[in-house]
């Protein structure tokens, strides 16, 4: 449970509101390098933050985002003319390049230097590992980019993909470090007779016991959450999972399978971006593989005009009760992507109203990321940077799954080590 | 005329409002049984009173209505599995009873007590009359079970139906209470030009010499008595025989009206707030003396539940395509130019907008059963701040009796002794309009 204050402060994105502020302290994954495919493209709109900009490559290929609105009065530079070298608005012939700077303005006398005096707000970009990063703060405080592993890879071994969620963006972050709910909402009503002949971890431990014991760690990138079930009579089994500062998530994976990125970024108050990355250390990943066909399936049934999957609140997100009855636990067809998750996300309200919440210890890993995150937000307010955004290589880490005995703390056993942290070069 | 703070206290009914206070302390129907047609079927989405609930029959065929939200992270129950006594959420698993209380939490630590201490909101539902009532209000003060005539009868001596009206409630039941408009509003063309007929006498009109009444004298003298329940207001017309024409539209606290018409068996309209600019219009129809016929029931339900086959939630006829208006028929057949009767009050009351604004208005006495409604809502609501109950729940009337009733009485006659049966007052001094 969190006073109306707190969630407030947690969930209000937009310019001048604490949490914004502090968002605005990072880089920004703020859409996908692909939307912008190559010089001299459609121009596209982008809202970051609650706020309304344009995103353009030009002739050149650099990528500018800038106000959705010209300077002049106001029209929105969407319906804009790219080329050579700058975004021209259609209205008057007003020409901006990535920079911001007003380059063109035909529509004043010739001996003007009225141009020379308007600017746009623009924001610096950054194109790596498939998304196009911004950032929207001072810029005397310009942080690290975050060392992410993948954004070093080459591009063979990572997919991406984005959507949009009509719900807050702390939300949708909860729901993915929630990873005790795979036992519920993600599981079929034969789950119990199948773990008996199974051969994976999933398929034998995640649904028995439902229950895990949260184990959660203060990190100086965010939080580590280890779930831990009595498995075996010697072993537990581990299912880790990471939060990164302010928005991102690992979801608990099998060793050797890919890792999976999501990047939880508010669009405004009552929506959120979401991209998606599933990588390989070593290797491209498979098409087969669980992480990548989701990745895929997205790319495929999301409309790539409004970033909504086909599965959404409007129509129940298909829910057949039929299937809930007989074979599926939620009875939310599988088929659209994250059609599961996001019903349960978006049915709590735009900004979920957390005075009336009931929170267990399940719940642990959740209560830690607010904790962690409303921390940050204070120690702004009071002059306190926050740490991870200054430093990038934090992000160096991965999540994991491990069977121990009761004995062995997984940060002790070497191998999950290995999988958790990414080896300095 | 009424002041903007007393429009908007009697126009909002969310919780905590002086106005949905008072309302939550009444029976009000929700849904109709047919909604909820099997045990452990769908859970259906339920907005009432601003409240966002949901309603499922459980194994035992008993009907829950419980908060939409799970009170662990506020997840949506609609997409509960209903099985077992109980709605699980499809989150975590956590399951409720259709007394809110939650009854297994698989996710929770063996040993936990946390279950024990969770409990959802939840209402008490009853079914009568072809729909689920809930009760909102606090449990010291729930009322008896509703007993009107309708709610005596056998299932197939009953007709309900429900179809969303988009405004407020309050706009909604004033068109119930307004017997002038029946000149205008709802006529045909062909009324103007029917002749009378041997009916002009004592006793219940023909079919005919209603609507020839009712087009040839457009004003109606309305008058108003209070009653232990509500209030009934009467419309007077002449007829040519120098009778009197009379309907006496019956309004029961808080929102149900019975609408004068021939033979005491008029139907009812329960006007049940959604939200604030929402309502949902329930139709109650009885036959006082044998069941309905299939052709009977099915033709009530397809008049009154008229929805958009593309999308069965919202209406067919709405503002957004005027209601299908024709102009053609309105210039030579229907004076509305809109089918049916029902269509024809939802074009004028939503017209109004959301939450109408009567500070602008200009009433006249023709209105004098709506200024009277209103009076007894401020009041209502005023009283509620003040401690005090809001009327009509007195539990000595007998409401099984309370009747409408459309008949011609002869000139020198006391109307207000027509459909009288529930003890209302008949001396002319008692008469508040």
């Amino acid at each position: 449970m969190l006073s109306q204050e707190d969630n407030e402060l947690l969930c209000r994105v937009g310019p001048g509101t604490p949490m914004g502020t502090l968002l605005r302290r990072f880089w920004t994954p703020a859409m996908l390098s692909d939307e912008l495919p190559g010089p001299d493209c459609d121009p596209v709109r982008v809202r970051l933050l609650g706020e309304d900009l344009i995103a353009f490559r030009d002739t050149n290929g650099n990528v500018g985002l800038i106000d959705n609105y010209c300077p002049h009065r106001r029209a929105s530079l969407f319906f804009g003319r790219n080329e050579e070298c700058g975004l021209r608005c259609v209205y008057h012939g007003w020409k901006f390049d990535v920079n911001g700077d007003c380059v063109d303005m035909p529509s004043e006398p010739a001996e003007s230097n009225f141009k020379d005096k308007v600017h746009i707000t623009a924001y610096p970009v950054l194109d790596k590992g498939g998304i196009i990063w911004t950032y929207m703060g001072p810029k005397e405080l310009t942080p690290e980019m975050p060392g992410f592993e993948w954004t070093d890879l080459p591009d063979s071994h990572w997919v991406v993909t984005k959507l949009l969620y009509e719900s807050n963006f702390v939300q949708a972050v909860e729901g993915e470090i929630d990873t005790v709910h795979l036992g519920f909402l993600h599981s079929n009503l034969d789950v119990d007779e199948k773990a008996k002949t199974a051969t994976s971890w999933v398929g034998k431990y995640a649904y028995t016991p439902r229950w895990s014991n949260f184990h959660v760690k203060t990190t100086d990138y965010g939080i580590q959450i280890g779930a831990q079930k009595p498995v075996e009579e010697d072993s537990y089994y581990w299912r880790i999972a990471q939060w990164l500062t302010p928005y991102y998530t690992m979801i608990p994976r099998m060793p050797g399978t890919a890792v999976r990125v999501g990047m939880w970024v508010p669009m405004d108050d009552e929506h959120t971006w979401i991209m998606l990355v599933a990588y390989h250390t070593d290797r491209p990943p498979e098409p087969e593989e669980n992480a990548t066909q989701e990745v895929l399936m997205l790319q495929k049934t999301v409309d790539r005009k409004t970033w909504l999957p086909e599965a959404r609140m409007e129509n129940d997100f298909f829910i057949d009760r039929e299937l809930q009855k007989t074979t599926s636990f939620s009875g939310i067809p599988r088929g659209f992507g994250r059609s599961q998750d996001a019903a349960m996300v978006e049915s709590m309200g735009p900004i979920t109203d957390r005075t009336h919440e009931h929170l267990g210890t399940t719940d642990r890993g959740i209560i830690g990321m607010r904790n962690h995150l409303l921390r940050a937000v204070k120690d702004l307010q009071e002059g306190i940077e926050p740490y991870a955004a200054n430093n990038g290589r934090v992000y160096q880490v991965r999540s994991a799954a491990a069977l121990l005995p009761r004995s062995v703390a997984f940060e002790d056993d070497p191998a999950t080590r290995k999988e958790l942290f990414v080896e300095p070069k | 005329m009424l002041p903007e703070a007393e429009n908007d206290l009697i126009c909002h009914t969310g919780p905590g409002t002086p106005m949905g206070e008072a309302l939550r302390r009444y029976w009000l129907p929700c849904l109709l049984i047919t909604d909820l047609p099997e045990n452990d079927g769908e859970p259906v989405r339920v907005k009432i009173l601003g409240e966002e609930l949901i309603a499922f029959r459980d194994t035992d065929g008993k009907v829950g209505l419980i908060n939409e939200r799970c009170p662990h992270r506020g997840a949506s129950l609609f997409f509960g599995i209903n099985q077992e006594c109980g709605i699980m959420c499809i989150y975590h698993g956590w399951k409720f009873d259709v007394n809110g209380d939650c009854v297994d939490m698989p996710s929770d630590l063996p040993g936990s007590i946390f279950k024990d201490k969770v409990h959802i909101n939840s209402y008490p539902c009853i079914e009568s009359a072809g729909m689920v009532w809930t009760y909102m209000g606090p449990i010291d003060k729930k009322p008896a079970e509703p007993d009107l005539i309708f709610n005596r009868l056998p299932v197939n001596q009953v007709i309900a139906t429900r179809v969303p009206v988009y405004c407020n409630y309050v706009q909604s039941i004033e068109g119930n209470i307004d017997p002038s408009h029946l000149g205008t509003l709802h006529r045909r063309i062909v009324d103007w030009t029917l002749e009378t007929d041997d009916t002009d006498r004592p006793g219940t009109p023909s079919p005919n010499l209603r609507s020839y009444i009712l087009a040839k004298y457009p004003y109606s003298e309305i008058q108003v008595q209070d009653t232990a329940y509500g209030f009934r207001v009467m419309g007077i017309r002449p007829t040519d025989a120098g009778n009197r024409h009379i309907r006496i539209t019956t309004h029961v606290m808080p929102v149900c009206s019975m609408i004068g018409s021939p033979g005491r068996a008029g139907g009812a309209f329960i006007i049940v707030p959604v939200d604030d600019e929402n309502c949902m219009r329930f139709f109650v129809r009885h036959n006082p003396d044998r069941p309905f016929s299939n052709p009977e029931r099915e033709s009530t339900l397809a008049e009154n539940m008229m929805m958009d086959p593309t999308n069965p939630k919202i209406r067919l006829k709405r503002a957004d395509n005027d209601y299908m208006l024709d102009r053609r028929v309105q210039k030579t057949t229907i004076l509305a130019g809109i089918t049916p009767n029902a269509e024809q009050d939802y074009a004028v009351t939503e017209s109004m907008g959301p939450i109408y604004d009567r500070s602008h208005e200009h009433l006249y006495a023709a209105d004098g059963g709506i200024i009277r409604f209103r009076q007894i809502m401020v009041s209502a609501a005023k009283g509620i701040r003040e401690g005090i109950d809001p009327p009509g729940l007195d539990p000595s009337i007998p409401f099984h009796l309370i009747r409408s009733e459309e008949t011609i009485v002869k000139a020198d006659d006391d109307p207000w002794l027509a459909g009288a049966d529930a003890g209302e007052s008949a001396k002319p001094g008692e008469r508040i309009w």
